[in-house]
């Protein structure tokens, strides 16, 4: 199981991590804790997400 | 190379009008960042920013003379010497037709910023040049604004030879007003700070004998970018709507974040060019005593821009106090919304942000190389700059301040 801080490191990570709120549409990511491991869901739904923001 | 074109009117703190419209200069970077912030998927930003550029396209260009045929060189005239590409309008009447645009900022330079230079796009980019081809040919044959739709036929951003756009009528489509000038707060800037061995009017001087039209291929290369001169109220039409519909879904907070972020691509990129270029050691170089003085330096040419006047309060490597006077965010954006309830300034706190890292983190002085391993290195370094908006004159102050700390 990842973290945030794990899937978006620093400000580049940062920044990566503001679209996949977006895209997302889960405001709540930006308040969770960066160093607690992610729930599997939401850790595969963030996969996928950075992998179809790569994609463009 | 003659062009039609409309008068370029001064306006104050260093503003331009085109057909009553102000002008920017932005990069090809800048115009990337923002287009791939705003384009996440079931928010309709695509439409609006084709309609954002329809607005202003349709406000310029019904100006552009007493017939269609006069239109219709200001129209594409006004495409090239403001550095959009080149297109041809001639075969599409009040009823649609065909357009092709052989060359496109849009379409071939957004490419040059993407993480893979050069890299084709798996859909069209192409949304400033169909609203733009759309507002226009709606103005040229007097028809209303919003008349004609312009479909993709093919697209030089998804890898083709030619952007081709097939114009079609529309009834009842939804359009922007553009709000001209907009608003301002009447404050005039005083004079720059003399607190350094800058002379911002010898700086604006030799910039004001650049030129920084669009050249045969209706492109503007410059400081190792791609600069267009842009209408602002685009920009800010896109902008502000995204912010409007994120903050609807409570996501406001994450869409400042990268409209601040996309302004950083293009200080970044636009600054630093600038900041290793001839014209910089030629004019600006000789009169910086101190690091600080690169602030200045730089300030003097932000004034140039089209984007207010900034005055830099105090500067120092800790960090830069900076009032900006009609800056052309805050004047949008109450023009268009009346009065803000949130500082709306995100492109200039991220130039500012961008100013103090690349001169005391990215030691620009150096000319290091403008890639993206030195990009990630200032924006990843401990030191680098915070930045916030602590005035707004779109939220009623007499200006916009920046302050920026590390």
């Amino acid at each position: 199981m990842a973290t945030l801080q794990e899937l978006f490191p620093g400000n580049m990570g940062r920044m990566q991590m503001a679209r996949v709120i977006l895209m997302m549409r889960k405001p709540e990511i930006g308040r969770m804790s960066p160093t607690a491991p992610l729930p599997p869901d939401l850790e595969r739904q963030i996969r996928e997400s950075i992998a179809r923001l790569k994609q463009r | 190379m003659s062009r039609t074109l409309l008068p370029f009117e001064s306006a104050s703190h260093g503003r331009a009008l085109y057909g009553r419209e102000p002008l920017i200069f932005h990069c090809n970077h800048y115009n990337h960042h923002l287009q791939q912030t705003l384009l996440l998927p079931d928010i309709g930003m695509e439409s609006v920013m084709v309609d954002a550029a329809a607005a202003v396209a349709y406000a310029a260009v019904k100006r552009g003379g007493d017939t269609a045929e006069a239109r219709r060189k200001v129209a594409e005239d006004t495409f090239a010497e403001l550095g959009f590409g080149t297109l041809d309008l001639s075969k599409a009447g009040p009823e649609g037709g065909a357009v092709v645009i052989p060359t496109s900022h849009y379409g071939q330079m957004t490419l040059l910023a993407r993480d893979e230079p050069g890299q084709p796009f798996q859909t069209s980019q192409t949304f400033f040049d169909q609203g733009f081809v759309a507002g226009a040919l709606a103005a040229i044959h007097d028809l209303p604004q919003g008349r004609l739709k312009a479909e993709v036929e093919s697209c030089l951003s998804t890898g083709d030879g030619e952007t081709r756009l097939r114009l079609v009528p529309q009834e009842g489509a939804p359009v922007y007003g553009t709000p001209g000038p907009g608003f301002s707060s009447g404050a005039v800037a005083p004079a720059p700070n003399d607190a350094t061995s800058v002379d911002e009017g010898n700086v604006l001087a030799a910039l004001s004998g650049l030129d920084f039209s669009g050249n045969e291929e209706g492109l503007i290369p410059r400081f190792g970018v791609v600069l267009t001169r842009h209408f602002a109220n685009y920009y800010n039409r896109i902008s502000f709507e995204f912010v409007h519909r994120m903050g609807e879904m409570g996501l406001l907070e994450s869409a400042e974040t990268l409209l601040v972020n996309a302004g950083y691509h293009c200080a970044f990129n636009t600054f630093g060019g600038i900041m290793i270029s001839p014209e910089w050691d030629a004019v600006i170089r000789p009169q910086c005593e101190r690091q600080v003085d690169w602030v200045h330096g730089m300030v003097a040419t932000v004034n140039a821009l089209g984007w207010g006047t900034w005055r830099v309060v105090e500067a120092s490597d800790q960090g830069v106090q900076i009032r900006i006077y009609d800056d052309y965010e805050g004047r949008g954006y109450v023009g268009m919304y009346g009065a803000a309830k949130r500082p709306v300034s995100y492109l200039a706190q991220a130039a500012v942000a961008g100013t103090m890292n690349l001169i005391y983190v990215g030691d620009i002085a150096s000319k290091p190389t403008m890639d993206r391993a030195y990009f990630e290195r200032v924006f990843e370094s401990a030191g680098a700059f915070q930045v916030k908006e602590t005035a707004s004159m779109a939220k009623g102050d007499d200006y916009t301040e920046i302050v920026a700390w590390r």
